[in-house]
């Protein structure tokens, strides 16, 4: 993988070849090397130069790249935290340590790296490029439509009592809909469209009922989960932030993939999402399902993953008038993150669980 | 137009080149080519994955936002050397103030370095030393850079590299005491990949 792999550790190197009494040069060198990139990561950072050539020549496609090179449209980026970095001004270090990073503190670090989801790249004749190329994202965002409110509806029917209501009942019986972000906030103003009352039958049908004991009912419509497809790229950095963002209801951006995953998932759904966490913490699932927030299908480490908060079941309560957006997002709260087929045998965390503060 | 596999001969400095001029497919070479290498100087920078990715998917991007301020007075690795190890440093500014090591919980059974415990107190004892030994530790030890490529990309002489790698050593050593002859023995095994 890189060069250091054709030197002998034990063989100093140029400039320092009296210089290692202790052995430490020995040692670090002999350390394993890190092995190649990770392939989702060159899926990432292809994603992203795509999306740079895309900008760089007036938004037009180029054919003929490979890696995955790819279109990106607007509304599916995701932005690693942007946030200025802290001490880059302050000059924390003395000027003898000091390193170009300093004095030439554009080479990264203010570009904000940007994070994609992939995209099948797709090369069109010159002439029909533009055309074309709006043809995926009206597509995109129809289907986004369909799914999303085809999950309210399905989501909202597996609670039971609600099927055949009207969609805008559903979207407001959601935890967090109003302040949910724009892709979201569309899925569910467009839930009354004939084609998310189509989607919802087509869920319906491929859903068993509802199959929980009264107290699990009440303890649902006291307290509605809110699913999301963010598919952000979880790190340790970014953690509770993001945790703290979906119980919140905000995570920003819906993403396809994620979305589809989350489809496919038993955390999708309540019962899921809860039987994980019962499992996770040795609780009677009806007992978890009323303490359930929000489930956000997310990427970690490479892999697909489900991130669900729970309210402290020390502080928060299942019943009484904590319904709200509000008045959930104002509880304590601990987040999960989880491999996306959690459940019975295969209950655990990928990071450790963190609490969120109210 | 030229195919990516056209790229194949070209001098990193002349697709570095062809991409300012417009080639569409001359970075993605370039990303090809180093794409492993920077990953590994990300990720022995900082010690932990996931700031790693992030660190080294803004520099590939720095890079070919500012491929026109390449004057070519350095190889071209050795520039993106330079991008990759700033991002790394601001990467871990970032996460400083919050956790300043990457986090090891030794009762997360998935942890990815439970298994590594001689690589963990090695990065534990190198997140000791101030940041420009580390550096220096990382390039030329680590990754096997000369005095002067490393002096190049820190931007300093080349004597000031052997004198942080010189005190850094010095500092690690009393650390790693225990680990040094254990490492040394698995070094001279044969390689299993």
């Amino acid at each position: 993988v890189s060069a250091r792999r054709d030197i002998d550790p034990h063989t100093p190197g140029a400039g320092d070849e009296n210089d290692d009494p202790t052995g430490v040069r020995a040692l670090l060198s002999a350390l394993p090397d890190p092995g190649p990139m990770p392939p989702e990561l060159i899926r990432r950072i292809s994603d992203s130069l795509a999306a740079e050539q895309g900008a760089h020549d007036g938004r037009a496609l180029h054919s003929g790249s490979t890696d995955g090179y790819a279109p990106v449209t607007g509304p599916s980026r995701v932005t690693t935290d942007p946030s200025p970095v802290p001490g880059a001004a302050a000059g924390a270090r003395s000027e003898a340590d000091e390193t170009p990073g300093d004095r030439a503190a554009g080479d990264g670090a203010d570009d904000g790296a940007t994070i994609h989801p992939f995209r099948p790249h797709r090369a069109e004749p010159d002439g029909h490029r533009t055309a074309l190329r709006r043809l995926p994202a009206i597509a995109i965002a129809a289907s986004v439509v369909v799914l999303a409110g085809a999950m309210v509806l399905g989501l909202v029917m597996s609670r039971g009592g609600l099927a055949g209501s009207d969609s805008m009942d559903v979207a407001a019986t959601m935890s967090g809909a109003d302040a949910r972000p724009e892709g979201q906030s569309q899925a569910g103003g467009a839930a009354d469209s004939a084609e998310s009352s189509e989607a919802a039958e087509s869920m319906e049908s491929s859903e068993s009922g509802p199959s929980m004991d009264s107290d699990a009912g009440a303890a649902l419509a006291a307290s509605p989960v809110s699913f999301y497809s963010s598919g952000a790229v979880i790190t340790t950095a970014n953690l509770v932030g993001h945790a703290k963002a979906v119980r919140g209801g905000s995570t920003g951006v819906v993403d396809q993939a994620s979305e589809a995953v989350m489809t496919a998932s038993p955390v999708g759904t309540p019962d899921g999402a809860a039987d994980c966490i019962a499992v996770l913490l040795d609780l009677p699932s009806a007992q978890v399902t009323g303490l359930l927030t929000a489930v956000d299908f997310v990427r970690y480490d490479g892999t697909d993953a489900a991130l669900i908060v729970v309210r402290d079941p020390l502080e928060g309560s299942p019943s009484g008038d904590q319904t709200g957006p509000g008045a959930v997002g104002a509880e304590a709260s601990t987040a999960y993150l989880v491999p996306v087929d959690c459940g019975e045998g295969r209950a655990w965390t990928l990071r450790p669980p963190v609490r969120l503060d109210p | 137009v030229e195919t990516p596999t056209d790229l194949t001969g070209t001098s990193d400095a002349e697709l570095l080149a062809r991409h300012v001029a417009g080639d569409p497919d001359a970075f993605g070479e370039i990303f090809r080519r180093h794409r492993d290498r920077m990953w590994a100087v990300a990720l022995r920078t900082v010690g932990d994955r996931e700031l790693a990715a992030d660190a080294v998917q803004e520099a590939f991007i720095a890079a070919f936002r500012r491929a026109d301020r390449f004057r070519g007075e350095s190889a071209v690795t050795t520039w993106l050397h330079r991008i990759t190890v700033n991002c790394a440093i601001d990467r871990l500014r970032r996460q400083r103030p919050t956790s300043p090591l990457p986090e090891i919980d030794p009762a997360d059974r998935h942890d990815r370095y439970a298994q590594a415990e001689t690589a963990l107190d090695v990065h534990a004892a190198l997140a000791t030393l101030p940041e420009a030994q580390r550096l220096a530790l990382v390039l030329v030890d680590m990754e096997g850079l000369s005095v002067t490529e490393a002096a190049t990309v820190l931007g300093v002489a080349p004597g000031t590299v052997k004198s942080r790698c010189s005190r850094g050593r010095a500092a690690l050593a009393p650390l790693l005491a225990g680990r040094t002859a254990a490492l040394e023995h698995a070094a001279r095994e044969p390689e299993t990949t």
